[in-house]
């Protein structure tokens, strides 16, 4: 499209309060009558449905404009108040103008030089480029200062003490001030004494901030709706206004036929509240206005205020089309950055295509087939609009497919379906980092679910157990460009969260790779076949010849997928932590030696290819870039699902049986530990034990009871684990990484250990004593929470109730925090957004104010950085080494 | 009784007012302007300390400090002075 020619600027905006004058010249018409129709259904002239205020209706004209419904968004009108009412909106301004003004004169509460003096920093602040905050700070501090003083310096009038009344009542000394008299006041304060109180009296005036005119919104603001029943039903606004104009009516008759001051000052007081909740229904100290069910009525703030306001509602977030939302099902022969969406909804979703003279054949041709095309039973992208020059939509049927191909021309937008290898954006709410959305590309798929490959499971934190994601498409050229470049899957593997990758092997993939590489097994023609069926494969791996037959060796096999000249070496998580690391000759086989992309010594697992921690993935995706890192998860995960598949793998709670004798260390192990705090408990006590530094004797008896507690299950887990060797499935999952961890198993098979409440030992609940089976201030293992039992054996009543008071506080911490933290979130959100990083590295506001003089005081990306840091000096020895054995 | 010294701190980074003779420099340097930089107030402690080095120090001057930071060896920062 031609850009027109801008011929004026936006310059500067100048925000300011309405002038009666200005409100009745922007009013189309008057409003008098609180009645909206008349008999017939037509609204009432002057009448709070005037069609001078536009029109809603379908065939009316709106009699301002004379623009249909589509035409006219409508004019304001306006109320002419009997007597005048303040502004809810304004108080907070009104009794500071009050305040620091004389209640005489009307002038400032300060000598002329004093005003001069306060004018000049105000200009000096704006010279030094302070912004509206610093400026309404300093506007404030100046008005503070007037309000001290208790004499006029100019008339020497005593000044009372001015009083607001929550909501709108002001008093001076128990006195109350009509409005009328505020008004007068706010008339009297002279122009050049408004700028100290932060005024500019070019476009602004105080005593327009006391309502004399009402502002009628539009009709279009507020339509009626009409019921199936054929009854209209008003909006909340009109309403009000309704209220508003009774009201007014009937304080202005009582006003002119002479009505006791009484009567006329309780409707006015009324008028006062309906004005009052017409701008903010949930003013506190007045009662909110409600509709005749009940409902509290929905006026001006309540639009735009909170979640359901029109900011965050309607402007800050949309609904939008072309997008799609299902549930989501796990597919590994995706590759990462691909998106399986089923037939249906590629149908629906479309792509508009420009005709051009180099497509217009191709497009021909899609247009002839109709909507729904298959070819040969297989699907193939249908065309489902066409949008002509003009911009008249054709909606494509099977019927009308033919001649609207013909009519087709050079300039015309066809909307087509989805057709595999589209770039879309896929989303899982909630979308807490950049990777909640990434493009992937279309594949198209049957049934009715979204699949994904497993692997972009982490940075959606998704699962399958009823997920459901979203599904956007992009429109136009210059995004599908942007989000191909930028947004692809393989463009986050590395995050920036951590510097790290985020994208990996995860659970089986890891033990299925354990499977492969530890310890280097053997595998057999048969079984390499049935592994490799899963992959294209580029290079055979080497074979070895044992006992006249043709063997393939784990590490070899795995090594056909590394790079040829990558080089590392790192411990893998089932490293022991031995005291004195052997390196390539660790007899655990824990560590990884990759020379040349061969994979020497060492077990791959989570450390190695895992989401978060892989450290291959890592040093791919950074030095062979992101396409290759993406290659390298897609082939060896399938893989490991090949190996995994042919070892087979399960778990059972068999897995946690420890033979006897363990069983009784474990008891032995508990027994003493509770013996021993037994003892700490009486030396206590006795006033034998002594104070640790800084805590009380109580402190230190739990402290050192905790203590005790972590030691004796951190022994029982020992001798479980001495039972629960690497033959083990449970623990080659909780050693390799793939899931659960060593202390998940010790609670399975030995002991549940200390519970805890708040970090420390549960103490509260009845007198002096957790539970009413206990006696008075027992301070022994079982009576605050010990858990002698493992889940295997099960839990004892006591235990069983101790456990649910940590299980109950995890829950509640979660629904906290989580709460908490996306407050935080959004604060931060709000304050950051629309900073930016410029060329010189610096971050600036749109103000161009400075923020940062380097991005990160560093300027390092920590997408690219090495898990934050900008070098990884290990990293570079291991290159300079294979350089030196002759490598590139 | 001397009051605490905050640049002794271990915390408190160097702080260094900018002569006026360099401001242009830096500014230029720095591809922004004075009332572009951030502020610091004249009752910070450390503007306090400079003070009491330097003399008086007027709104709008420049404050240079200088961080050490794990990644970046040395960062430098620019303050303007100003009152509250």
């Amino acid at each position: 499209m031609m850009r027109k020619g801008i011929s004026k600027r936006v310059g500067s905006i100048t925000f300011s309060y309405m002038s009666p004058e200005e409100i009745r010249k922007l009013s189309a018409t008057k409003i008098i009558t609180p009645d909206t129709y008349d008999d017939d259904g037509f609204p009432i002239d002057m009448g709070l449905m005037d069609t001078h205020l536009g029109v809603i209706e379908p065939g009316l004209r709106c009699k301002t404009c004379g623009g249909r419904v589509d035409q006219c968004s409508g004019h304001f009108g306006n109320i002419e108040l009997a007597m005048p009412v303040i502004h809810v909106g304004y108080v907070k301004e009104i009794k500071k103008l009050l305040r620091s003004t004389c209640c005489e004169c009307g002038r400032i509460l300060m000598t002329d030089e004093e005003r001069e003096e306060y004018i000049s920093s105000i200009k000096h602040l704006k010279h030094l480029g302070g912004d509206s905050l610093d400026m309404r700070a300093l506007t404030k501090k100046i008005s503070f200062t007037a309000q001290k003083s208790s004499v006029c310096p100019h008339c020497e009038a005593p000044q009372l003490k001015i009083m607001l009344d929550k909501p709108t009542t002001f008093r001076e000394d128990s006195r109350k001030l009509t409005p009328k008299e505020v008004r007068v006041r706010m008339e009297r304060i002279p122009d050049r004494d408004l700028i100290p109180m932060g005024m500019n009296p070019d476009v602004v005036r105080p005593e327009w901030l006391i309502l004399k005119v009402l502002l009628v919104p539009p009709v279009t603001v507020r339509p009626s709706i009409t019921l199936e029943s054929g009854d209209r039903s008003e909006d909340d606004l009109t309403h009000k206004l309704v209220d508003i104009l009774r009201i007014n009516q009937r304080l202005r008759d009582n006003r002119d036929i002479g009505s006791p001051q009484l009567i006329v000052e309780d409707l006015w007081d009324l008028l006062q509240y309906h004005v009052t909740t017409y701008f903010d229904n949930q003013t506190s100290g007045i009662p909110p206005a409600r509709h005749r069910s009940g409902r509290t009525l929905k006026t001006l703030i309540q639009r735009l205020k909170g979640k359901d306001g029109r900011f965050r509602q309607n402007l800050s977030g949309k609904r939008v089309n072309f997008s799609a939302r299902t549930v989501i099902s796990p597919d590994p022969w995706l590759s990462i950055n691909q998106v399986g969406v089923p037939m249906r909804a590629a149908r629906e979703l479309t792509v508009p295509m420009k005709v051009t003279t180099e497509n217009i054949e191709v497009i021909r041709e899609m247009v002839l087939k109709g909507p729904e095309p298959f070819d040969r039973g297989k699907y193939v992208p249908g065309v489902n609009y066409i949008i002509r020059t003009d911009g008249r939509r054709i909606r494509l049927t099977e019927t009308n497919a033919e001649t609207v191909a013909e009519k087709l021309e050079i300039g015309f937008t066809v909307e087509r379906g989805l057709m595999e290898g589209d770039v879309v954006l896929f989303n899982r709410q909630p979308s807490l980092h950049r990777m909640s959305m990434m493009a992937h590309e279309v594949k198209i798929v049957p049934g009715k679910t979204f699949r994904m490959n497993l692997a972009v499971c982490p940075p959606y934190n998704a699962d399958f157990d009823g997920d459901e994601m979203n599904l956007h498409i992009l429109q136009s050229e210059e995004s599908r460009a942007e989000a191909k470049v930028m947004m692809m899957v393989q463009e986050h593997i590395l995050s920036p969260r951590f510097g790290g990758p985020i994208i990996g092997a995860i659970q089986d993939h890891i033990t299925g790779l354990f499977f492969l590489t530890y310890q280097n097994p053997l595998f057999t023609r048969r079984e390499v076949v049935s592994i490799f069926s899963n992959l294209v494969i580029e290079k055979y791996p080497e074979s070895v010849t044992l006992d006249d037959e043709r063997m393939w060796r784990g590490k070899d096999i795995f090594s056909t997928f590394l790079p040829e000249d990558l080089n590392t070496e790192f411990s893998s998580s089932i490293c022991e932590n031995c005291d004195v690391c052997k390196g390539i000759e660790c007899d655990k086989d824990a560590f990884v030696v990759i020379e040349d992309g061969k994979l020497l010594s060492g077990t791959i697992d989570e450390s190695a290819v895992g989401a978060f921690k892989g450290q291959i993935v890592d040093k791919i995706a950074r030095d062979f870039g992101t396409d290759s890192a993406r290659l390298f998860i897609d082939r060896i995960t399938r893989l490991a699902l090949g190996v995994i598949t042919l070892k087979g793998f399960t778990t059972s709670i068999e897995d946690e049986d420890v033979p006897r004798e363990a069983k009784k260390q474990i008891k032995d192990i508990l027994l003493e530990a509770e013996d021993e705090v037994r003892k700490l408990a009486q030396s206590y006590n006795d006033g034998e034990l002594e104070e640790m530094p800084g805590r009380t004797l109580k402190e230190t008896l739990e402290v050192m009871a905790m203590q005790r507690m972590g030691k004796a299950r951190d022994n029982a887990g020992k001798i479980a684990s001495k039972h629960l060797g690497m033959g083990n499935n449970a623990v080659k999952m909780a050693r390799t990484g793939a899931r659960a961890s060593m202390l998940n198993l010790t609670q399975m098979a030995a002991a549940l250990g200390q519970q805890a409440i708040r970090g420390e030992r549960p103490s509260r609940g009845y007198e002096e004593r957790t539970l009413s089976h206990f006696k008075r201030g027992e301070l022994g293992a079982e009576a605050r929470g010990f858990v002698k039992s493992s889940y295997k054996d099960g839990l004892n009543p006591v235990e069983y109730f101790f456990h649910s008071m940590g299980g109950r506080e995890g829950l509640v911490d979660t629904a906290v925090r989580t709460s908490r933290s996306g407050y935080m979130q959004r604060r931060l959100i709000n304050a950051l957004e629309d900073l930016m990083v410029y060329a010189d590295e610096s971050v600036r506001n749109p103000a161009d104010t400075i923020i940062q003089f380097k991005y990160g005081e560093d300027g390092v990306d920590p997408m690219r950085s090495i898990k934050g840091k900008a070098i990884d000096m290990d990293d570079i020895i291991t290159d300079l080494k294979a350089f030196k054995r002759g490598g590139k | 009784m001397g009051s605490l010294n905050v640049m002794k701190h271990a915390m408190v980074p160097v702080h260094r007012l900018v002569p006026e003779n360099e401001e242009e420099k830096i500014l230029e340097s720095l591809g922004t302007s004075k009332n572009k930089l951030p502020k610091i107030l004249k009752s910070d402690p450390a503007v306090e300390q400079l003070i009491e080095i330097s003399g008086d120090i007027k709104e709008g001057r420049m404050v240079e400090i200088e961080r050490e930071s794990p990644t970046a060896g040395i960062s430098k920062a620019y303050r303007l002075v100003v009152k509250r």
